[in-house]
Order: structure tokens, then C-alpha cells, then sequence
């Protein structure tokens, strides 16, 4: 590992029921301090990845491989000292608030509860400092807004709860899974801009899920492109939207209307299940540069330049 | 020639939330004037609540307004009862977000395409399997398709069959709510080309709800931005990106993420953070300007004032930056 690696996901596969497997020997490292975008289509395994990270996959799912955060291997720790991380080094923010925030507990008990348990504050000072959260989460009248339930609160302002809870114990590192998908976009952009403000001054860092291209492209220094859960293309994100090699990262970047004058290229077929993947390279059947060869074995997550990863055998060929 | 006018749609939700609160009153489409012309794509854009699938729902006949006028080429679309009102259904289809739940899933596909054309009886039986065929066809689909059910299909493949059966009476002009919201953005593409070809082919007028701006800047001759149920303002789909009038316009443009060249990627300046303003609710839409409380240009008579629709560079603005000395 290299210097400066917070976490580090090496040659995880997931499955789930002991051998359906969704998500297939992946490996990235995640800097301290960067924000690290993860794309891809529905049921590509970005969710799956995050829980087994989070240490929350379902019962009936399980990993191989090694996920190792600050030096440590988490598969080597006590359910305890799992639990100790949870919501206090690592964090997590979800797509719909409303499904992960109590719906009978105020939203200042919630975040003072993180508080407790993790900082062993007492009560009162714990919904004090719910109420500071909530102001640098910049949710106006901060100190009467702690008692207010979920269910009282719009989108906007239940996502910025998430981030305050999610921010409570300062942790070095968060999740979030498409943490403004569900809002509308002149919200995500003030929750984005608030995530960001937070990120840069304690130098946390992010893994930022999501299916939106635009959203990496302005936020994330590095971004992994999933597909079937795997990784098919991962770079800087400057070098991977100025020179995609991948046909499918190709392929996402022309289903995206750019202007009205310039063509929509779709990527034909459907979305594969983890049940029923192609031979040989999981992309072949929608690929419109498929040879005999992509369907023999599949190809290799290779490194065509420094930190630029790509699976695909037409690899540094100009594909774009 | 304009095929749809709307002039001064009201529909007002009358709501309890508790059971000791008083009632309230959701303004959920709030006095809205649009036409839609022939051959084009009309949008409506917003965001969540504002309106969008009301004004939807009052087109088709669905729910009724409590003032408004809506003419159809010309015909008083409120007052139609009987037979006038069954061949409005016929030339306005709908086709909605959720291709999951809009078809039944006990009717194999056969049974979804050729129902319209039994409910309307355009043509005899001996021409519903010829028809239902051609009309999959055009969508992208074999026709081996008609005997299986929709649980058989990808969400993509759904909202084809939507599509197809949308299509089966050949309307004059397509509803289409939110059509690509539930779909991948590898399929989302799929499905406005197909869009696009259907509207080549045939000539079909739509109004496109969506909230997904680079979408509608592809698709749409002329958009209506709505906010908590006005419109703020309506032009050509080209001139209003390129200068966006109304201060909401502007912050709903601004805000879309866009893909940025190498140089700037991943390290957009952002601005520091004002408290958060957010959409109120529709049923405590704030006094005067109902952007007011988010807008960064307001001066004194926003607070107080309803700004009325003007007439500017071919645009109508609702905003009292544009207002007439
Ligand atoms: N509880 C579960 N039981 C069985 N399979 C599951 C379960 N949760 C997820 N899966 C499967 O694992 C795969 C990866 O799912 P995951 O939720 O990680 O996708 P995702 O990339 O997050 O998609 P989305 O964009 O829709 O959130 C999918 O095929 C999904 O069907
Ligand atoms: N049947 C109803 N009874 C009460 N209120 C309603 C009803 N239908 C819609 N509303 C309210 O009217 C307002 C406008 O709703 P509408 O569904 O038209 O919004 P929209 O713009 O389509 O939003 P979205 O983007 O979320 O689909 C909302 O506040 C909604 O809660
Ligand atoms: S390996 Fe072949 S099928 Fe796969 S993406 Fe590359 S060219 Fe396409
Ligand atoms: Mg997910
Ligand atoms: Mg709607």
C-alpha cells in the first residue's frame, strides 16, 4: 500500500446466497483527502461494495478478498472494533434519507446518538452539539430545528441531516451512495457544494457513487467506471473525460445529451443481470467493437499509462 | 398552427394532514397559460412538486380544474362529454415514468397493444394481430414478444410496450411523464431516439415533462419552466439555454452538472454556502414572487408582489426584473 492510502479494496468479490457473485475482484485505493467517484448502471455492485466497506452487507451476502482502512485488515477485526468504526471513522450517506433516518425520533436525538455512543457525550452536551452540526450543515434556525422529526423536514434538509450525522465524529472517511439522486438538481447542487465545503476543510475523503457522469466529472479527482460488477476503466478524472478508452465508458459518455445539434449514439441492449453475463468480456454483447477474441477470455484490468486502468484487449488502441 | 392552448388552469388540492389541523390548501397548478404546437415537442420542466404531472393529469381529463380553459384544436376539451369525449382520449395518449406500473402484469403483451383497439373499435378483429405486430416493430421489438408477459422484459423493453401501446390509436399528441426517469442512462439514450424517430415518422406533438435538463434541451422545440405551479417562463428551447431570463431559470441551468474538459475536471470552485434556502411546500407558497425566498436578485416589490407574465424577446417572464415601466 501506498503512502497515503486510507482504504484500500483489494480483489474483493461479493456474493450473495454463497455463490451468486455480483461483484467481481475489484480493487482501488482511496486517498486521504480525495474524493473518489465510483459509476456505473443499475445492479453493477456499487451499493454491495459500499456495505461490505461500511462492514453492513446483508446477512445472506458475504466477501473474499481484503479491504484494509488506515493499514488495518477489516476482515481480521472483532465485531466490536468493526462497530467502533462505523459511523465514527467511517460514514455513510444514503440515497433516500427518509428510509435510514428514524421516523419517531427527532433528528437532533439522531445525531446526538452517534454522539454518545462513539464520543461517550452526555446527553445534553451530545444535542448541543447536534444543534452546531445542524448550523454547519447550514440548516437555517439550527437550534429549534433539532427537535423537529424527519418526516417535517423536506428532501433537501433530510439529505443535509444525513451529512451532519454522517459528519458527527469527523470521520476519515464517507460513503456516499448516490447522496443526492432522490433530490431535485438545484438542491443537489447546494448539498454537493456543502459536502465539498466539509470534505476540503477537514480533509476528509469520499467515495462518491453515483450514475451521474456530470456529477464525478465536477467532483470526484479520480473515478472507477463498474460495469457487471467489475471495473472497466479507472483514471484521474480529467484524463478519463478527455481520453475514455473503454468502449463502454465510450459508450455511457454518447448516451449523455450534449447539445441539441450533436447525435445521441445509444449503447444498444439491456443492462445484464449477475445470473446471466456474457462469455469471455462482460461488455461483448453490447459492444459495437467486439472481436472473436473478447468472447474467448475475458480481458485484463490493465494499466495502459500511469494510474489510467483498462479492460478491454482493443486496450491503448484509439478507440475514442 | 396550434394544436393545444391552455389558458388559466387552477387546480387547487384540498388537504388534511392531521386529524385535529385545520384543512389547507395545496395550489398545485396555479393559473398556467402554454400552447402547444403541432408537430413540436413542448416541455415542462421543474422540480419535484411543482406541478408537472398535474397540469398532465388536467390535459387527459383525469381530474377536473377549478378554472381554466383547455381547447384542443379549437374545441373546448372541458366541456366534452359521451363519444366527443372517447375520440379525445383516442388522439391524447399518455405514457408515464414508471413502466413497472403501467402495464397489468396477468396480460401478455398482445392483450395490452390490441385493448385499445377494442375499447375504441377503430378497426375489426381480423386486424388487431397485424396491427399490434407493425406497431412493436416500430419500437424496436420482434413480434414474438405478444405472447409473453411484461415481468419477461427490462425496464427499457417496458417502456417500449408503453410506448407501442401509447401509439396504437394514433394520437395527435403524446403526454409523456418523466418516460426516462426509471431507465439507465445507457437506455435512457435508447429510448429518446426512438422518441425522436416516432415523432419523425409520424408527426406527432408532445408535451414532455422531465426534470432532467439536458434531456429536454435535446428533445424540445419550446419549455416552460414551472415553479411551486406557475409558470416563470416559457420560450424556444434554444434561446431560452443560451440566455436564460427568469433568476430560476438561470439556477436551475446553472445547477446541472456538466462533463468538464481535463484541465478543470474534478476541481470546480465552489462557492461558499448561503443558509440553505429550499422549495417551500406548495401548500405555504410565500407572498408575492414565489421564488422570492431563494432568489439572489429580489428587491422590494418581490415580497409582496405577484409578478404577472411578460411578454419579452418572444419569452414570457414571469419576474418583476422584466416588469413594463
Ligand atoms: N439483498 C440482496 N439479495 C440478493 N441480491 C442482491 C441484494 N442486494 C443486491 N443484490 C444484487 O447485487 C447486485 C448489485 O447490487 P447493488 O445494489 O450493489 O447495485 P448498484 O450498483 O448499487 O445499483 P443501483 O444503481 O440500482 O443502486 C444486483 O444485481 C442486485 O440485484
Ligand atoms: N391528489 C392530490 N391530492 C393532494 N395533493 C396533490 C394531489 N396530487 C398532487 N398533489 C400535490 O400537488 C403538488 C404538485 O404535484 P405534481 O405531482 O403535479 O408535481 P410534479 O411537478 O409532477 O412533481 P414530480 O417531479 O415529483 O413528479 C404537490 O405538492 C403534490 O403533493
Ligand atoms: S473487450 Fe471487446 S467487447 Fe469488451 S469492451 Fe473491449 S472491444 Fe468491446
Ligand atoms: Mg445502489
Ligand atoms: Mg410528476
Amino acid at each position: 500500500m501506498r503512502d497515503g492510502t486510507l482504504l484500500s479494496v483489494d480483489n474483493v468479490s461479493i456474493y450473495f446466497n454463497r455463490n451468486l457473485k455480483v461483484v467481481n475482484s475489484i480493487s482501488f485505493d482511496v486517498d486521504k483527502g480525495e474524493i473518489f467517484g465510483v459509476v456505473g448502471e443499475s445492479g453493477c455492485g456499487k451499493s454491495v461494495t459500499a456495505a461490505a466497506v461500511m462492514g453492513i452487507l446483508p446477512q445472506n451476502a458475504h466477501y473474499e478478498g481484503e479491504i484494509y482502512f488506515e493499514g488495518k485488515r477489516l476482515s481480521a477485526l472483532t465485531a466490536e472494533q468493526r462497530r467502533g468504526l462505523r459511523g465514527n471513522r467511517i460514514s455513510m450517506i444514503f440515497q433516500e434519507p427518509m428510509t435510514s433516518l428514524n421516523p419517531v425520533l427527532t433528528v437532533g436525538y439522531q445525531i446526538a446518538e452517534v454522539l454518545m455512543a462513539h464520543r461517550g457525550m452526555s446527553k445534553n452536551d451530545a444535542m448541543a452539539r447536534a444543534a452546531e452540526l445542524l448550523g454547519d450543515v447550514k440548516i437555517p434556525s439550527p437550534a429549534l430545528r433539532v427537535r423537529d422529526y424527519p418526516h417535517q423536514m423536506s428532501g433537501g434538509m433530510r439529505q443535509r441531516v444525513m451529512i451532519a450525522m454522517a459528519i458527527a465524529c469527523n470521520p476519515a472517511l464517507v460513503l456516499a451512495d448516490e447522496p443526492t439522486t432522490a433530490l431535485d438538481v438545484t438542491i443537489q447542487a447546494q448539498v454537493l457544494r456543502l459536502l465539498r465545503g466539509i470534505q476540503e476543510k477537514f480533509n476528509m475523503s469520499v467515495v462518491l457513487i453515483t450514475h451521474d457522469l456530470g456529477l464525478v466529472s465536477e467532483n470526484a479527482g479520480r473515478v472507477a467506471i463498474m460495469y457487471a460488477g467489475r471495473i472497466m476503466e479507472s483514471a484521474d478524472t480529467a484524463t478519463l473525460f478527455k481520453h475514455p478508452v473503454h468502449p463502454y465508458t465510450i459508450g455511457l459518455l454518447n448516451s449523455i445529451p450534449k447539445g441539441r445539434h450533436i447525435p445521441l449514439v445509444p449503447i444498444p441492449g439491456f443492462v445484464p443481470r449477475p445470473d446471466s453475463l456474457p462469455e469471455g468480456c462482460k461488455f461483448s454483447d453490447r459492444c459495437g467493437y467486439v472481436e472473436k477474441r473478447c468472447k474467448e477470455a475475458e480481458p485484463a484490468l490493465i494499466e495502459i499509462e500511469k494510474g489510467h486502468l483498462n479492460r478491454c484487449i482493443l486496450n491503448d488502441k484509439v478507440v475514442s | 398552427m396550434n394544436l393545444m392552448e391552455v389558458r388559466g388552469l387552477k387546480k387547487y388540492f384540498q388537504m388534511r394532514s392531521g386529524l385535529l389541523s385545520k384543512p389547507h390548501q395545496v395550489r398545485a397548478v396555479d393559473g398556467v397559460d402554454f400552447t402547444i404546437d403541432e408537430n413540436k415537442v413542448f416541455a415542462i420542466v421543474g422540480e419535484s412538486g411543482s406541478g408537472k404531472s398535474t397540469v398532465a393529469r388536467l390535459l387527459l381529463r383525469l381530474i377536473e380544474p377549478q378554472e381554466g380553459d383547455v381547447l384542443f384544436k379549437g374545441t373546448d376539451v372541458l366541456t366534452l362529454k359521451g363519444d366527443s369525449l372517447k375520440a379525445y382520449r383516442r388522439s391524447v395518449q399518455i405514457i408515464f415514468q414508471d413502466p413497472f406500473a403501467s402495464l397489468n402484469p396477468r396480460m401478455k403483451i398482445y392483450g395490452a397493444l390490441s385493448e385499445p383497439l377494442k375499447i375504441h373499435r377503430t378497426v375489426p378483429k381480423s386486424e388487431y394481430r397485424e396491427r399490434v405486430r407493425g406497431m412493436l416493430q416500430r419500437v424496436g421489438l420482434d413480434s414474438d414478444v405478444m405472447e409473453r408477459y411484461p415481468h419477461e422484459f427490462s425496464g427499457g423493453q417496458r417502456q417500449r410496450i408503453c410506448i407501442a401501446r401509447a401509439l396504437m390509436l394514433g394520437p395527435e399528441l403524446v403526454v409523456a411523464d418523466e418516460p426516462l426517469s426509471s431507465l439507465d442512462v445507457s437506455i435512457q439514450a435508447q429510448i429518446l431516439n426512438l422518441l425522436i424517430h416516432i415523432k419523425e415518422d409520424i408527426g406527432l406533438s408532445f408535451l414532455f415533462i422531465s426534470h432532467d435538463l439536458s434531456v429536454v434541451q435535446y428533445f424540445s422545440d419550446k419549455i416552460a419552466v414551472m415553479y411551486l405551479g406557475k409558470i416563470v417562463e416559457t420560450g424556444e428551447t434554444e434561446e431560452l439555454f443560451d440566455n436564460p431570463m427568469h433568476p430560476y431559470t438561470q439556477m436551475l441551468i446553472e445547477s446541472v452538472p456538466r462533463i468538464i474538459g481535463a484541465a478543470k475536471a474534478g476541481q470546480t470552485p465552489h462557492r461558499a454556502e448561503d443558509p440553505a434556502a429550499d422549495t417551500p411546500s406548495p401548500s405555504e407558497i410565500p407572498e408575492g414572487c414565489p421564488f422570492h425566498p431563494r432568489c439572489g436578485k429580489r428587491f422590494t416589490p418581490c415580497t409582496t408582489i405577484v409578478p404577472e407574465p411578460q411578454q419579452r424577446n418572444g419569452r414570457l417572464i414571469s419576474c418583476h426584473l422584466y416588469a413594463n415601466d
